[in-house]
């Protein structure tokens, strides 16, 4: 068990290591420069030269890397170009604002979209089923912001239910935060919720049609057991790879729903950096969500081996 | 023999978009206490269906049971619903089954002892750990060695036949009245097969269960069963006691079946001949007798002219056949 999890640590960082150098090369390949966007039209060859200096913009690009993987070791990710603020501060202050929307939205996404799957695959071919189904591709379908701004529109603007937008930390006002959040956790939450929906209900399909499923039928198991604990064990193990898939998207994805409802989160700043070319904020957001997407698929692998013995015991 | 299973007129059908199979076509079996029924036939005969009817466990669409009566200690298992509690006390309780698959028939993500233990619990309302040594003895009666370790097992842990007796384990847990078998040896070697058949036999002996054989397999059946039932596209068309129907079988299809396989006791340089053709398409049944088309004996202008033929008294201890040669015949003898 210590050498799978060994294998799978060290594969971790080796994603790691190439998203990294992936970003890295990307965003120098933009077209567009930073040193001359921050300082403006006016300022002098002589004053650029000096703030690249500042940077370390001036070396060639391998030192450059190597310098910033070293200063991350460190905790420090440098300073935005722009504004000079330390990315780590931006990091602290905006992770934990995307963080509060997305763990709630996986939450929300993957139990309603499990919920809705074996309802709809033990229903199937009912009206419940049909419109499951409706909803589920009407929100893989239609666009997030579209949802997220008719929402506002609706709730917002016509009904006074929610605020128009911004964000309150939960710290300061609880109340504040869900009236703040609900929408925006809600339209993150949709796109998990239809995808999980939509493969939990065939997993469950195909799983109830397996020689073990009529078994336990054959044996005169409750129906609540034969669902909950023959079929759905088995049929939630492909699951599992999709919610470890969902969590980049709810880190990385909210950047839509960030933008639509101005949350200064990490979403928001990932834009900003982009379009002013801020190579570390760009390059600090990117290894951020990766780490998450790294971690998570780790994760995954962690609860393969509870939910499946099989492989549990091959890790001996 | 006291009737403990009477299934009368049984009509099952599937309904597919190639139209109405007729995979269990008014088919009448009895089965008495303590005794081993083996039913033969063809992959696609129904055999399965047919008990699959018997505990309502039909795929539901797009399989139905139409019509029939399953009297099972003298109630009709027909008139309560398939998801009723009734039916969930007999199925496991009172009627066991074992399948084809030891394989694929047990949760590969659930111990052994989990599914044993949940059988019983269920039937017996017994508190969790007083099942689980139920499980222990369970698994120990059927010859399975180191049973407090096994019941931790997971089914991929184990070989087919242990799979096998883990089955019949809990078929045996809950004290069944009857074991439906379906094909359950076919995926195992032939040691192991006798094995499982003899755990199976001891069982009836012991506890006076009764058994049903579903088989393809003739040579099984001839060594363990009191009675056998043939089964052709979905009808029974020859029944009788094992030692009637292998000494003097009457339908051409059960002679031909016993002429296809190869025995011990026969004459040297006997050939084995094979049934020609293939069963037919339940779909599409003729009104015809429905082994016509692979009959070797069919007379013409008899057998192709007649619509299909019903059981008939074949010959003492029960013995009946479906088929024109043993009516129309020897009347017109």
């Amino acid at each position: 068990m210590f050498g799978y999890f060994l294998k799978r640590i060290l594969v971790s960082l080796l994603t790691l290591i190439l998203v990294s150098i992936f970003a890295f090369s990307i965003i120098h390949l933009l077209p567009g420069d930073p040193v001359k966007l921050a300082l403006g039209e006016a300022a002098t060859e002589e004053k650029i030269a000096q703030t690249k200096e500042e940077f370390g913009l001036d070396k060639p690009q391998a030192v450059q890397y190597i310098n910033w993987v070293r200063n991350i070791l460190k905790g420090d990710f440098g300073r935005s170009i722009l504004t000079r603020e330390r990315i780590t501060d931006l990091l602290k202050t905006r992770l934990p604002i995307t963080l509060s929307l997305s763990i709630p939205a996986l939450f929300i996404g993957v139990l309603t979209g499990v919920f809705a799957g074996v309802v709809s695959a033990v229903k199937r071919g009912t009206l419940l089923d049909n419109s499951l189904a409706f909803f589920a591709n009407f929100c893989l379908g239609v666009p997030q912001f579209w949802i997220a701004i008719m929402g506002v529109y609706v709730l917002s603007r016509e009904l006074h239910l929610i605020p128009l937008q911004g964000y309150v930390s939960p710290s300061e006002s609880f109340s504040g935060f869900v009236s703040h959040a609900i929408w925006p956790v809600i339209c993150i939450s949709l796109s998990a919720f239809a995808v999980l929906a939509r493969q939990t209900r065939s997993n469950v399909l195909e799983v109830i049609q397996q020689d073990y499923v009529r078994t336990a039928r054959a044996n005169g198991i409750a129906e609540r057991s034969v669902i909950t604990k023959h079929t759905l064990k088995n049929a939630l193990i492909p699951v599992v790879t999709l919610i470890g898939m969902q969590m980049r998207v709810l880190v990385g994805g909210s950047i839509i729903v960030e933008s639509v409802f101005n949350i200064s989160g990490l979403g928001n700043l990932l834009v900003r950096g982009i379009n002013s070319r801020d190579y570390f904020i760009v390059e600090a957001c990117v290894l951020v969500i990766s780490i998450v997407t790294v971690l998570a698929n780790f994760m995954v692998d962690i609860a393969y081996g509870f939910l499946d013995p099989r492989i549990r015991k091959s890790w001996r | 023999m006291e009737k403990l299973l009477d299934v009368r007129n049984l009509r099952t059908s599937f309904f597919t978009s190639d139209g109405e199979v007729r995979a269990v076509n008014d088919v009448s079996f009895h089965v008495g206490a303590g005794e081993v029924v083996a039913i033969v036939g063809e992959s696609g005969c129904g055999k399965s269906v047919t008990q699959m009817s018997v505990v309502q466990l039909v795929q539901s669409p797009p399989g139905r049971i139409l019509g029939g009566e399953v009297i099972f200690e003298g109630e009709d298992l027909l008139k309560y619903p398939r998801k009723s509690r009734k039916m969930m006390s007999i199925r496991g309780a009172k009627i066991a089954m074992i399948f084809q698959e030891p394989m694929t028939s047990l949760n590969p993500v659930l111990t052994v002892g989990s599914q044993l233990s949940e059988v019983i619990r269920t039937h017996t309302g017994a508190r969790r750990k007083d099942a689980w040594n139920s499980g222990i003895k369970a698994l120990e009666s059927v010859g399975i060695p180191d049973p407090e370790r096994r019941m931790k097992s997971y089914p991929f842990e184990m070989s087919g036949g242990m799979r096998q007796r883990v089955m019949i384990a809990i078929a045996a847990a809950c004290n069944a009245k009857l074991i439906i078998a379906d094909e359950p040896t076919t995926a195992l070697d032939v040691t192991t097969q006798a094995q499982v058949m003899e755990l199976l036999l001891s069982l009836v002996k012991e506890r006076g269960t009764s058994l049903i054989i579903v088989t393809h397999n003739l040579g099984l059946v001839t060594r363990y069963a009191d009675r056998i039932y043939v089964m052709y596209a979905g009808k029974i068309v020859e029944s009788g006691t094992t030692r009637d129907l292998l000494t003097e079988p009457k339908h051409p299809y059960t002679a031909g079946l016993l002429r296809s396989v190869p025995r011990l006791d026969a004459q040297k340089d006997v050939d084995l001949v094979p049934i020609k053709g293939s069963p037919p398409n339940l779909a599409e049944l003729d009104w015809r007798c429905a082994f016509l088309p692979r009959c070797r004996c069919a007379l013409e202008g008899t057998c192709d002219k007649l619509k299909q033929p019903v059981l008939a008294p074949a010959g003492e201890r029960e013995h009946f056949a479906a088929c024109h040669l043993l009516t129309e015949v020897s009347e017109n003898d």
